[in-house]
């Protein structure tokens, strides 16, 4: 399945084929965890994720379609 | 030999005109180090309590640190102190930039500022001497114009200048300094102190290398930082602080609208990316520092924006734009480069119109108490248009140039329920339903509503972002909306490490968990350059120190546990975004705060230091102090 990811401003690092946003080829049954693992991005690094535009955790099982967005740890400043 | 600073600070008396030179003992510096800590040593010294922070008795106190302006990325900041307008309280603001380094090549720590001139005046501070020198000249006119002038002048491009702009010398309560006309020691209303001193600008020029105690094993350690620094394609160093207004919406935690909601359609609009694509002509940085989060913009259309007064931060990039649902780029950088001509901290003014605005839109406020101006939420000309009427005083800007508290008492009607400050200081732009250690750190914090107060709840979600904290003792993650006696115990050991910061001029962005600067390596630093065996123990002391005497300080001029606490519309529901009705449980906040209280060794109740905790501190001398508390 696809997958289309926003990894904003400072995970940029970890998207293989630079910019924003991308899409992610992903095997059936994949859920966040693996979306992360398979992009190499630590959770330490991502304050909130969104699926769909609305609040989702790691666990959660992803489909043909969704939007992922991971949104980098801000702490102040 | 003192290794690291000059052991000189300079005192100016404007009243009378005498300049002289003390030479504290070593032990001084050691105890204080620095910053808000060394500078509270003098306020609680000398400066007679419930003294008129705008009156010839206020002091005023730049101040660097032992160990700031040699050159280490980060060790930049100085401080600047004084009894704050807006607070009433203990009032202190950081600015990075060259000024402060520059300060300590001109051979002195620190300087002490008392009285008031009988007319305009700048001091003028080179190679171990000080001058006070006529500023009638100079008077009325914008910052840049001041530079230009004082340089000029003085016939040396590099000269570093401190400032206020008419704003200050209008007294506006949120007035600001700046130095180069970018950096900006931007609250607690210092600017208005400085002011009411009839003192327009402080320059600087040195020729002193300030030397460590161990220069071999100091560059060693800034040659590693270096090395660890592995910098984000898209983050600070690229986008700049402006980057994280479009997370912030995602996330549901941009200050919009008077804090009634966390989302703003418009963030992408007003992010560092697009200030990239549009507005953005360089990247700036401080002294000795690789990581150049600063910002310069310029543009001709709509606005001519001047490029010397830099880009605006994401403090700034919300106050006037989000806060206000302005969503367009370029007037928010006109609004910054108005800030920096006329000397306004973009945040007080921000927060400070987001709340005339509510009135207006809540119909508290008409066209006829506004000037005429139409003053929805949106109108970023009317933003642009109250810069100026603040600064100079005119009309509603009058109201507004004494910030949302007194404001909204003037207004009555109701209005002061839309006025989100916490003791006169108007909130930043971080939103505490979202990471709610914020919501202690912004009733807690000595100098009101402060974003800076601790490294934000985010970073200690997860194992990986703890590693950076283990030195503190702090082991276990925590979720960002926990308010638990765990997370109590993480704020009370965060905050003492930012004050230690403080205390020696440190950037935050340049130290973890943000930056290179490893905590452990902070003290490895400062052994080397100061040549003292100390440790993170004796750090973090200087930290707690830091509170205690703030503390003190705030009781004896009045202020109490009533004060800690929180604009009621934390404790309401967010509207909308992601984290849509996520608020501050009014229980639970009040049980966090007693448990503060009791873990800084303060009475539970009233939140009044213990004589054995100020003993312990070895600041047994300001207990006397105390009794002030029940005037």
């Amino acid at each position: 399945m696809r997958v289309k990811v926003k990894a904003y401003a400072d995970l940029q690092r970890y998207n293989p084929q630079k910019g924003e946003e991308f899409i992610v080829e992903i095997k059936d049954g994949s859920n966040i965890k693996n979306l992360m693992e398979s992009l190499g991005l630590p959770d330490y690094r991502v304050m909130l994720i969104l699926k769909n535009e609305r609040m989702a955790k790691e666990e959660d099982l992803l489909a043909d379609g969704d939007r992922v967005s991971f949104l980098p740890v801000i702490g102040g400043g | 030999m003192a290794f690291g600073y000059n052991g000189k600070i300079l005192r100016v008396d404007l009243t009378t005109g005498e300049i002289s030179v003390e030479e504290p003992e070593e032990k001084l510096y050691r105890r204080y180090l620095g910053g808000g800590t060394l500078s509270l040593y003098y306020l609680l010294r000398e400066l007679k309590p419930k003294s008129n922070p705008l009156g010839p008795d206020n002091i005023l106190i730049f101040c660097t640190s032992v160990v700031s302006g040699l050159s280490a990325p980060g060790f930049n900041k100085y401080t600047v102190a004084a009894k704050s307008p807006l607070t009433g309280g203990f009032g202190e603001s950081e600015a990075g930039g060259w000024w402060g380094p520059e300060l300590k090549s001109a051979g002195f720590d620190a300087i002490i500022i008392k009285g008031k001139a009988s007319r305009p005046v700048y001091l003028w501070v080179h190679d171990g001497q000080a001058e006070i020198r006529d500023a009638s000249h100079l008077w009325g006119k914008v910052t840049g114009d001041v530079q230009k002038s004082i340089r000029e002048h003085l016939g040396d491009n590099r000269i570093r200048i401190a400032q206020i702009g008419p704003a200050g010398e209008n007294l506006v309560r949120y007035a600001c300094i700046l130095n180069d006309l970018k950096h900006v020691n931007g609250r607690a209303g210092l600017g208005a102190v400085m002011g009411s001193k009839k003192l327009r600008a402080i320059a600087v020029r040195g020729k002193k290398n300030m030397e460590a105690f161990n220069k071999e094993a100091a560059q060693e350690i800034v040659k590693n930082v270096r090395e660890s620094y592995t910098e984000d394609s898209a983050g600070l160093g690229r986008l700049g602080t402006a980057r994280v207004a479009p997370i912030l919406s995602a996330g549901g935690i941009l200050p919009t609208k008077n804090f009634i909601t966390g989302f703003f359609e418009k963030a992408e609009d007003i992010g560092g990316k697009r200030m990239e694509e549009t507005i953005l002509t360089g990247r700036g940085t401080c002294h000795g520092c690789f990581i150049r989060c600063k910002r310069e913009v310029k543009a001709e259309r709509p606005y001519e924006i001047d490029p010397i007064y830099g880009g605006p931060e994401y403090e700034t990039i919300a106050s006037i734009g989000s806060l206000l649902e302005i969503g367009s780029l370029e007037a928010i950088a006109k609004g910054n480069e108005l800030c920096g001509k006329y000397g306004i901290d973009t945040i007080s003014f921000g927060t400070t119109l987001a709340f005339a605005m509510e009135c207006y839109e809540k119909g508290i406020l008409t066209s006829k108490d506004t000037d005429g101006v139409d003053l929805r939420f949106g109108n970023y000309e009317a933003m642009l248009e109250f810069i100026e009427r603040v600064a100079r005083r005119e009309g509603f800007g009058d109201l507004l140039a004494q910030g949302a508290e007194i404001a909204a008492k003037k207004i009555g009607k109701g209005a002061e329920k839309f006025a989100l400050h916490i003791k006169g200081q108007p909130l930043p732009m971080h939103e505490p339903r979202g990471k709610k250690s914020l919501a202690l750190a912004y009733a807690l914090s000595p100098t009101g509503a402060d974003h800076l107060e601790n490294p934000h709840d985010p970073f200690f979600e997860k194992e990986g972002g703890l590693k950076d904290i283990h030195p503190l003792g702090i082991l276990d993650p925590l979720p960002s909306l926990d308010l638990s006696i765990q997370k109590v115990r993480m704020f009370v050991y965060l905050q003492q490490y930012y004050n230690w910061l403080n205390s020696v001029g440190m950037c935050i962005f340049a130290a973890k968990p943000f930056g290179p600067f490893t905590i452990t390596k902070l003290v490895d630093y400062t052994r080397a350059v100061t040549g003292w065996d100390t440790s993170l123990w004796e750090a973090v002391k200087v930290g707690e120190r830091f509170a205690n005497m703030a503390r003190v300080f705030n009781l004896r001029e009045g202020l109490s546990e009533k004060d800690d606490r929180l604009p009621e519309r934390l404790h309401q529901p967010l509207e909308g975004g992601v984290l849509e009705g996520e608020k501050i449980d009014p229980k639970e906040f009040a049980q966090a705060r007693e448990m503060y209280y009791g873990m800084m060794g303060w009475d539970p109740q009233t939140g009044v230091p213990s004589k054995y905790k100020l003993e312990e501190l070895d600041i047994g001398w300001i207990i006397p102090q105390l009794v002030h508390t029940q005037a």
